[in-house]
Parts: C-alpha cells; structure tokens; sequence
C-alpha cells in the first residue's frame, strides 16, 4: 500500500515508529527534518498526490488538543479535537481536507502519550465534569487502525477515565481492534453515511453501506456505542428517495434504541478550501453547480438546506428522542470524512 | 511536454539521438534542442547554471511540462552505472532540502542525492553526489507541480571508481546504457503532465462569445469558467448558452445570464 515513506529523523529507534515500518518492508524510507519539510512546501498537488499517497512518520509538538468550533458537539459542555493523522485513506469528492492541505500525504504522529497527557490536563481543568475529544476530524478515525495501532493506544487510556469521552469517526469498517476488547461507555463509534447513489459517486474507496451497517451492528450487538453521522447532507434530483432509502437500511439493521446519537449536516466548507478544490477538480459537476456564501463559507441556497435538513430530521426523529439528535451546523469543517 | 535538463553535452548526447532531437535557438546562452513534444536544454556544470537554464527553457514552450534532469553523479555504494531516482536532494551548501513527491510505483534505486559546489572525492554510505539538482528542483517547481519534477542520476564514480577515470564517451555510454529507465520515467512523466493540464482552452463557443463584446482579461476568465461549468450541468450546453444569451449585449450582461442560467440549471439538479 504504502512505498515511500518519510520518518523525521528525531523517530529513529522510536518504538511506535519503528512497528510502522515493519509493516512496510519494501518501503523506501527517507529522513527528514520536521514534517512539515514534506508536508508543507508549496508547488504540491493533492489531486497527484492522492494516486499514490506517501507515509509521513511524525511527532505533533503542539496544539495537539483543539477547542470544537461552535456548535459541534453532541452535548458536552467541553468539547476537543485531535488528530493523530492527517489525510484520509478515502478520495471522497466532498472532502474538505483536500482544500486545506498541499499535500495527499499520510501523517501519522505516532506520540500518542503526548496528545494523552495534553488528555489528562483538560481532565483537570474541567475537574468532576465530562469532556469529550473528538478524533477524525482531520482523518478517519479507524480507516488506518491496522497500521497506527491508535484504538489499542487510547482505548486502555478510556477504559480508566470515564469522565473522558472518545469519539471515533470512521466510514471504515476496521472495527477489529474494538471488538477484541470489553465495551466502554465512554466510546463512541460514530459512522458516517450519504446515500448509496452518492458514495458511488462522490465516496472513492469508501466500503460499502452495507459493510459499514455491518460493522455498525456488530459493535452494538457487543455493548459497543454507536453513532450515526449524515454529515454532509448532499443534494441530488432524488434527494428525499436516496436519503429515505438510507435511513431505512440503517434503522432497520441498528437498535435505534441503543444509539448513543444521531447527527447531520448540509454540505458545508470554507470558502478558500472550496476554491482550492474547484481549482484541483475543474470537470467534476459537484463543484460546477451554484452554491451560497455565508460568512467565508461556501453552502448550499438557504432555502435548499432548510428544505434539506427539515426532511431528514423529521424522518430521524421518527426513530430516535429529540435529545439524540444534534444539527450540526459548525460553519468550519465537515468533520469525519 | 516534457522538460529535459542535463549538465554536460555528453549526457545529452545520447538523449538527442534516441529522441531524434533537433537543435533550436542556434545563438543562445544555452544548447536547446526539441522534439515531439519533448525540449531538452544543455545547462553547464553547477547548480546556479541548471536553475537559469530551467527559466530560459520555460521561456521557449508555450505549455505546461513535467521536468526531468538526467545527469551522472557519485555514489558509495551503488554500483557504477546504477539508476538512481532522487527521493531526496540537499544542497550541500546551505543544508535546504527538498523531497521531490513520487507519485507513481518505482521499481528501479531510489536515494538520497546531494548537490555539491566542486566535485569531491568523499562518499558518504547511501547518498549519491552530483552538482545540479539543488538548483535544478526548486527552480523547476516554480513552473510545475512538484510531482512533475524529478532528477534520475546514473550511477559515473563511487570509492573503487573515481571520477578521474571519466570522459565524455565514458558519461555518454552511461547515460546511454540506462536509456530505457530514462524513457520510462520519462513517458510516466508526460502522462501526469497531461492529466494535470486541466484548464480547458475554452472550446468553439468560448471563441464565439468572446468576440461578441468586449471582454477584460478577467471577464474572459469568468466566461470560461461560467461556459465550462454549464457544460458539466446541462445537455447540450452550446445550444442552452446561446438561448440564454440571446440579445446580451455587453460582456458584463453575457456573465450575468450564464451565470442565472447556472444558478436555474443548479435548481434543477437538485432538492431546491
């Protein structure tokens, strides 16, 4: 999968680092300085780069936990995020890190006791009262699970902290490393989904809906919580059959009463983020119909998100209370892609 | 198009003659030669020459390229006539590094290269040497994307070969012996190229509209842009732009119609 990869020089003899790239035996591996020597240069193309993505080994020296933009968050009064990696193993069109990053590239940061330790101190600041952290925002959560080993790394970590809560967002179905394991409440799997009409088109490499619900259920049905994410909502002629479709697949295969949350959100990105896209993907109809701004972001008309929205929560609040489901309108990123 | 950039004559030589290229420019700074679709340049020795010769080159093609520098260089422990392809290059002096993107498989050596100011003698384990690439990478990627510009070296001296036993129809056999890499890369190259040449020329009706007002530069932009997408939306979009057009007058009126006819056409794709 992966034959090209980059180690900050700072990693050799590292133990986390070294496992990767035992992985990967035929692998080229270069030094380098800091990542962002790889990473960051300008003059990079994403759409290139993501025929064949390189591994970057890594350590994340600061901001490792992030303050959640406003209104994100399924119900906590403190919310962080994180990213262990950066990029996605998935091409899905929609995606907004291929508008925020010069490069398709894998970055893993392998010091996951750092970005637990920075755990451990909002803990105390927030002394008595939960704090979630949110992981794949900036990548799939499981997707790479095989190789960065990050559910064995932090699920100990939860298992002995149940004032910190955890969520996983995935469209992946490697839920192996969960299920190897007793469930802790404190962990949310939550999945990703558009319609299957859609993730044909706009999801590539993406597993199948029915995969996913597979691995979805199997978690449930060993105690696991899930979480279902239809973020972002994407509009098509047949907005309300695809979307009606989808949400009978996954209500009928899940126990909506065991779900610890359902959320959604329209298509939603900042504004230079989209333009960048535009720019990579100049014959792809997603980026050639007409879109709004408000305030630096690029969404759909008003009219047509409300119309949107409006729809599929009524068909979700069919299956679960009103205090499970969030809208998520936080106008930055589109989380969990 | 592709971009060939090489040191010495002799390297080059062996180039010319497999792509049948022909010399242009005959009173330039630099030997310049073409092709279909391929240009080589001649640069002289050192890093400063490769990075003008990568201006002066750019200037002559009226088209994106991918870029390719294919010269000899020292190695410890590859062996003589070796192909290299550069994972990494570091100018010696200064200490910068750049990490050229591969962005396709690779079956052949791929290593550490390091730009040096005067040749040396000393080989350190698993880094080839040559005098070039440090100007050659950056410059290049001024005018392409980083996954266009690579530098392939052939393996020409190491601890049991020195340099001093080279000359030209030694370099030029080198070169000529690993004409196959050369041109493999060579033609991976061009085909990324001619993906990433994504801005459409514009097309018959692009042509047509412009010359119906007067556009600014950034208007013909807007107009393309605004033609192209239509294109991606609607069938027959030539036909659905010339009735949405009809009796625009100003150039400014012309965007503004396509850009409601987009607007309607969104309308129709989707929920709203």
């Amino acid at each position: 999968m992966v034959d090209l990869i980059y180690r900050e020089a700072a990693l050799r003899g590292d133990a986390r680092a070294e496992s990767v790239l035992r992985r990967f035996p035929k692998a080229s591996v270069v030094e380098c300085g800091r990542y962002g020597e790889v990473f960051n240069p300008k003059a990079q193309n994403f759409r290139l780069q993501k025929k064949r993505p390189a591994l970057i080994l890594a350590r994340k020296h600061r901001r490792r936990m992030l303050p959640a933009p406003p209104g994100y968050g399924i119900g906590g009064a403190h919310n962080y995020y994180f990213s262990h990696m950066l990029n996605c193993v998935y091409d899905c069109r929609y995606c907004f890190l291929q508008g925020m990053f010069r490069s398709a590239n894998y970055v893993l940061f392998v010091n996951f006791e750092s970005f637990q330790r920075d755990m451990d101190e909002l803990l105390a600041r927030h002394a008595g009262e939960p704090v979630w952290f949110f992981s794949g925002y900036d990548c799939d959560s499981l997707a790479l699970d095989g190789m960065s080993g990050f559910a064995d790394a932090f699920l100990p970590f939860f298992a002995g902290r149940p004032r910190a809560f955890l969520e996983l967002r995935t469209k992946s179905t490697q839920v192996s490393a969960l299920l190897r394991r007793a469930a802790l409440p404190n962990v949310v799997t939550a999945f990703s989904f558009t319609p299957e009409e859609i993730s044909r088109t706009l999801e590539r490499g993406v597993p199948s809906i029915a995969k996913r619900i597979k691995a979805a259920a199997r978690l449930q049905q060993n105690g696991w919580p899930v979480a279902l994410r239809f973020d972002p909502l994407m509009d098509s002629a047949d907005f309300c059959g695809q979307y009606a479709r989808l949400f009978d697949a996954v209500f009928a295969a899940l126990d909506a009463g065991a779900l610890h949350s359902v959320s959604l959100g329209a298509f939603r990105m900042p504004r230079n983020f989209y333009k960048n896209i535009a720019r990579l993907y100049p014959g792809e109809k997603l980026f050639a119909r007409a879109y709004a701004a408000a305030g630096g972001v690029t969404v759909y008309p008003p009219q047509t998100e409300r119309a949107m929205v409006d729809f599929c929560a009524e068909k979700i609040r069919r299956h679960i209370p009103a205090r499970k489901f969030f809208h998520n309108s936080a106008p930055a990123h589109a989380p969990g892609v | 198009m592709l971009a060939l950039i090489t040191a010495l004559p002799s390297e080059a030589r062996p180039l010319i003659d497999t792509l049948r290229l022909k010399r242009i420019i005959p009173e330039s700074p630099f030997a310049v030669y073409r092709g279909d679709d391929v240009f080589l340049i001649v640069s002289g020795i050192g890093a400063v020459a490769s990075a003008c010769a990568v201006g002066f080159l750019r200037g002559q093609m009226d088209a994106p390229a991918a870029w390719l520098n294919v010269g000899i260089a020292g190695h410890a422990n590859l062996a003589v006539g070796e192909a290299m392809l550069a994972n990494k290059i570091t100018a010696a002096a200064g200490g910068r590094n750049w990490y050229p993107p591969r962005v396709f498989p690779w079956a052949g050596h791929d290593g550490a290269l390091v730009t040096v100011p005067q040749p040396r003698a000393a080989y350190a384990a698993g880094e080839a040497y040559d005098m070039e690439a440090a100007g050659f990478y950056p410059a290049a990627c001024r005018f392409a994307d980083a996954e266009l510009v690579q530098c392939l070296k052939i393996i020409s001296d190491g601890p049991l070969s020195p340099m001093s036993g080279l000359d030209r129809t030694k370099v030029a056999g080198l070169v000529h012996a690993r004409m196959e890499t050369v041109l493999q890369l060579a033609g991976i190259l061009q085909s990324l190229c001619a993906e990433r040449v994504y801005d459409s020329p514009g097309g018959a009706l692009y042509e047509k509209i412009s010359r119906q007002a007067r556009f600014s530069e950034t208007q013909k932009q807007q107009l393309k842009n605004r033609l192209r997408r239509l294109a991606l939306l609607v069938p027959r979009a030539d036909d659905d732009a010339m009735t949405a057009l009809a009796g625009a007058q100003s150039a400014a009126q012309i965007l503004r119609r396509l850009e409601a006819r987009l607007n309607a056409a969104s309308r129709d794709l989707g929920h709203g």
